[in-house]
């Protein structure tokens, strides 16, 4: 036997190895979050949210929605938060140092002053320049904060800084929230007797294709577009199912940027939003658990599956690679930051499964697919290839993926259906037939040059230009 | 040897399979829908008559179709029919309410809601009891008082509301044997059902306040709050010293709900001894209940680090008397950072 024969088979047999394990994982994932969607629709068919809307006890919230040159759609996003049925509230909007007309634009729309406000700066932050109340009564929820530019993580920080509730719920100020949402977002920080719920995550979705009127969503519609459609997908198989067995199990590090709730209290002691990171949401979870952990004290990540926050889907190959490789550099700069529980029983569940499973597939599994790759075209210029293995694990891979995205997609069928018709169910299916082919392999590449960036020490957020989801004239995207 | 070509094959007969069944599954449920849409409206009727009826109860039956009583064997009809009835009874009260409950009666629908009482799945248990509590069935209190202590928490919770809805006040005496923790939104829940009813001096409370269930103190001393039982007073000073620090907070601030002259010391006494949050809750309480002799006391406190808990003392020194403020402003530091601007800011809210 060669020593190329013994390399190549060990290759060969590590990355079937290795696909094996990632497929049965998803199989378990898929299985597991069936139990807790069921559960979770039982127990929400008894829930009357009415109970906490009017309670005095229902706690305290404030919205932090940092806003950077948002100014050409600020006023509608605005007006669509203050519209939220909560009645412990308030909506701190923080304008990053925004070199357009957002500030001025809310100061006319809203009645805004400049107000006498102490900023409690329990973590650093860069200057805030003004603290603007309204003197309409109606708009007394409203706080609008003006700061020096100093990215997201900063400008959550200053909206920790100056809220005054317990509970804190950082969106994208684009995002368009159902108006249910905070509801059905605080109940589980009070369902827990046992443990304390440090943080609640909702599931996102893509609003491009759907009916905004005054900053509500008035009708669910398929993306027309291509790249959105796949996006759909993709959310729906990675909340649906991937973020649910995951929450079952309490392991869950991430709650996106876009729309989750956490407990002030604990987020403060953790030291706020890391602003050296570009995965500043998945950090704060990871750091806000690996507390507890440390403190030896019960706790639970929550996550409910109701679609309660839409939001703009990137329409252009070159801005969806910019989000995706910034994702990628900001997963591996929280496992690095991290790493001290890789495997670390002192960790339980946490060092032993959630870190481990986000090390090896969810930050190696594009290196080692793309490796592996390259390995094959290698290989077969040396006429090395056994085609018959590799064409056998690529059918493997692609019909597992597309398996479960038709899994993916019954599930939503199955619960929400939010996109009801037939012909909307079979455009899905087809996207989901042709993702592995092209969406795939698009992701892995940004991903990659995520990787590669992080290597070369750049750092960047990447400007994500949005449509808006809002226009008189043009109500719907594509 | 792998065999590719089986697995293959697997996925993609179980993706086939799972289209067919999704296609399936949508063609049934629009045939369902339009078939359930006209038994909605025959269920309709039927309940719309019982609301109108000026029936009176064991005098003369609502009447019914044939093809309607013929339904009623139909269980989806039946299901339909529960359905709307309980959402119809949710939304209506007086004798328009009681009427559904005779059409319930008169239909023996509590029947099938028996059945499912004794299921062995929770979620047909809790719907059952649900319904049985809705529609006022007194007969199946025995059933319901024991799932009061169940070991699944949505049977017990539904349990424990539905004995609140049937019997009022009278139905708290759940808490005398609970053992496992009432949560704080199973608590909102049997507030908001308890704030329909008229308390008449409900008794037990105070057995509530001695339980070993930490979750029960919580809640007898947020009924203590709500009813205002100045009589409890004394109880509640003695649970502002509890080793729990959740039940200490609710004392203190039930405290100020039923306060007399000397609440205020006490909780200034308490103050040194209390977390971070349960000092913010005492000089919330203060902003109500405190007096200008306290203020030099809560002057000394503003000495301490966290600039949060400094926020809440001036707002309440601002709040107990208007000189408070100028006293305030006399105090040594008052006119340095952090307390400058706290101090600002308080003026300005007091405008």
């Amino acid at each position: 036997m060669s020593w190329q024969s013994i390399v190549l088979d060990i290759l060969t047999y590590a990355i079937l190895t290795y696909s094996v394990v990632l497929l049965s994982i998803y199989v378990f994932i898929g299985l597991y979050s069936i139990v807790e969607i069921r559960e979770y629709l039982f127990k929400n068919s008894f829930t009357d949210y009415r109970a906490l809307a009017g309670a005095s006890q229902a706690p305290s919230m404030s919205i932090l929605a940092p806003a950077y040159n948002e100014g050409a759609n600020v006023i509608e996003n605005v007006r669509s938060l203050l519209s939220i049925h909560y009645n412990n509230l308030e909506v701190i909007i923080i304008n990053d140092g925004s070199k357009d007309d957002s500030l001025e634009k809310l100061i006319a729309a809203y009645d805004l002053y400049k107000s006498d406000f102490f900023v409690n700066e329990q973590i650093s932050t860069k200057a805030v320049r003004g603290v603007y109340k309204s003197r309409a009564k109606k708009y007394r929820k409203l706080i609008v904060v003006d700061k020096e530019n100093g990215g997201k993580a900063d400008a959550l920080n200053v909206g920790i800084n100056i809220s005054q509730k317990d509970y804190i719920v950082c969106i994208d100020v684009d995002c368009i929230l159902e108006q249910n949402a905070l509801l059905k977002l605080a109940k589980p920080f009070l369902e827990n007797a046992n443990k304390r719920v440090i943080a609640t995550g909702g599931v996102i979705r893509i609003a491009n294709g759907c009916t905004i009127e005054d900053g509500r969503l008035v009708k669910v519609n398929l993306p027309k577009s291509f790249l959105p459609r796949m996006q759909t997908l993709e959310y729906i198989r990675a909340f649906l199912l991937g973020r649910m067995a995951w929450s079952r199990l309490n392991g869950l590090l991430l709650i996106s940027g876009a729309f989750g709730a956490f407990d002030k209290e604990i987020a403060v002691k953790c030291g706020g939003y890391d602003h050296k990171t570009v995965g500043e949401d998945m950090e704060l979870v990871v750091r806000m658990r690996r507390y507890m952990e440390e403190l030896k004290q019960p706790y639970s990540v929550s996550f409910i599956p109701d679609p309660l926050c839409w939001t703009e889907a990137p329409v252009s190959f070159k801005i969806l690679g910019r989000q995706r490789n910034r994702w990628a550099r900001g997963t591996i700069e929280t496992l690095r930051m991290h790493k001290k529980m890789f495997f670390n029983p002192k960790y339980g569940l946490l060092g032993m499964l959630s870190y481990p499973y986000w090390f090896f597939f969810e930050y190696l599994a594009p290196i080692i697919e793309f490796v592996g790759l390259i390995c094959f075209v290698v290989m077969a210029l040396f006429g090395l290839t056994n085609w018959y293995f590799f064409f056998g694990l690529l059918g493997l891979v692609f019909s597992f993926g597309i398996m479960y995205s038709v899994f993916a997609i019954l599930m939503e069928v199955l619960t929400y259906n939010q996109y009801g018709r037939f012909r909307d169910i079979l455009r899905l299916l087809i996207t989901a037939l042709v993702e592995p082919f092209v969406f795939h392999p698009f992701v892995v590449w940004s991903s990659i040059k995520g990787n590669i960036d992080l290597y070369q020490n750049k750092n960047s957020w990447g400007e994500m230009t949005r449509q808006g989801l809002t226009t008189p004239k043009k109500p719907k995207l594509n | 040897m792998i065999y590719f070509e089986v697995v293959i094959i697997v996925f993609v007969f179980t993706t086939i399979s799972m289209i067919v069944f999704m296609f399936l599954y949508l063609y049934s449920k629009k045939k369902k829908e339009s078939r359930y849409k006209k038994w909605k409206s025959q269920a309709d009727i039927l309940i719309r008559n019982a609301i109108f009826s000026h029936q009176i109860e064991g005098v003369k039956p609502i009447p019914l179709t044939i093809r309607t009583a013929k339904m009623l064997s139909n269980a989806n009809f039946r299901s339909i029919l529960i359905d709307q009835l309980l959402s119809a009874k949710k939304n209506i009260s007086g004798t328009a309410a009681d009427n559904l409950v005779y059409l319930y009666n008169q239909l023996r629908l509590d029947h099938y809601a028996a059945k499912r009482l004794r299921s062995r799945y929770w979620h047909f248990k809790a719907i059952a009891i649900q319904e049985l509590g809705l529609m006022g069935q007194k007969n199946y209190l025995n059933k319901i008082y024991r799932s009061t202590n169940d070991k699944n928490d949505l049977v017990r919770m539904e349990a424990q509301i539905t004995i609140v809805k049937l019997y009022g006040f009278e139905g708290l005496r759940f808490l005398d044997v609970a053992t496992y923790a009432i949560s704080e939104w199973q608590q909102i829940k049997i507030l908001k059902e308890l704030s329909h009813l008229s308390p008449d001096n409900f008794s037990g409370v105070e057995k509530w306040l001695n339980s070993t269930n930490v979750s029960v103190i919580v809640f007898g001393l947020k009924l203590v709050r709500n009813y205002h039982r100045f009589e409890l007073y004394n109880q509640i000073i003695d649970l502002i010293d509890h080793p729990e620090e959740t039940i200490r907070f609710e004392a203190i601030r039930t405290s100020e709900k039923i306060y007399n002259a000397n609440t205020s010391k006490v909780l200034l006494e308490r103050y040194q001894h209390e977390t971070l949050k349960n000092r913010i809750a005492i000089v919330k309480s203060l902003q109500n209940i405190g007096y200008n002799d306290d203020i030099p006391s809560l002057i000394e406190f503003l000495e301490e680090d966290d600039n949060e808990l400094k926020r809440h003392i001036v707002r309440t020194i601002a709040n107990i008397s208007p000189e408070g403020l100028a006293q305030l402003e006399s105090f040594l530091g008052s006119n340095r950072y952090p307390l400058n601007l706290i101090i600002d800011q308080i003026k300005a809210e007091m405008i």
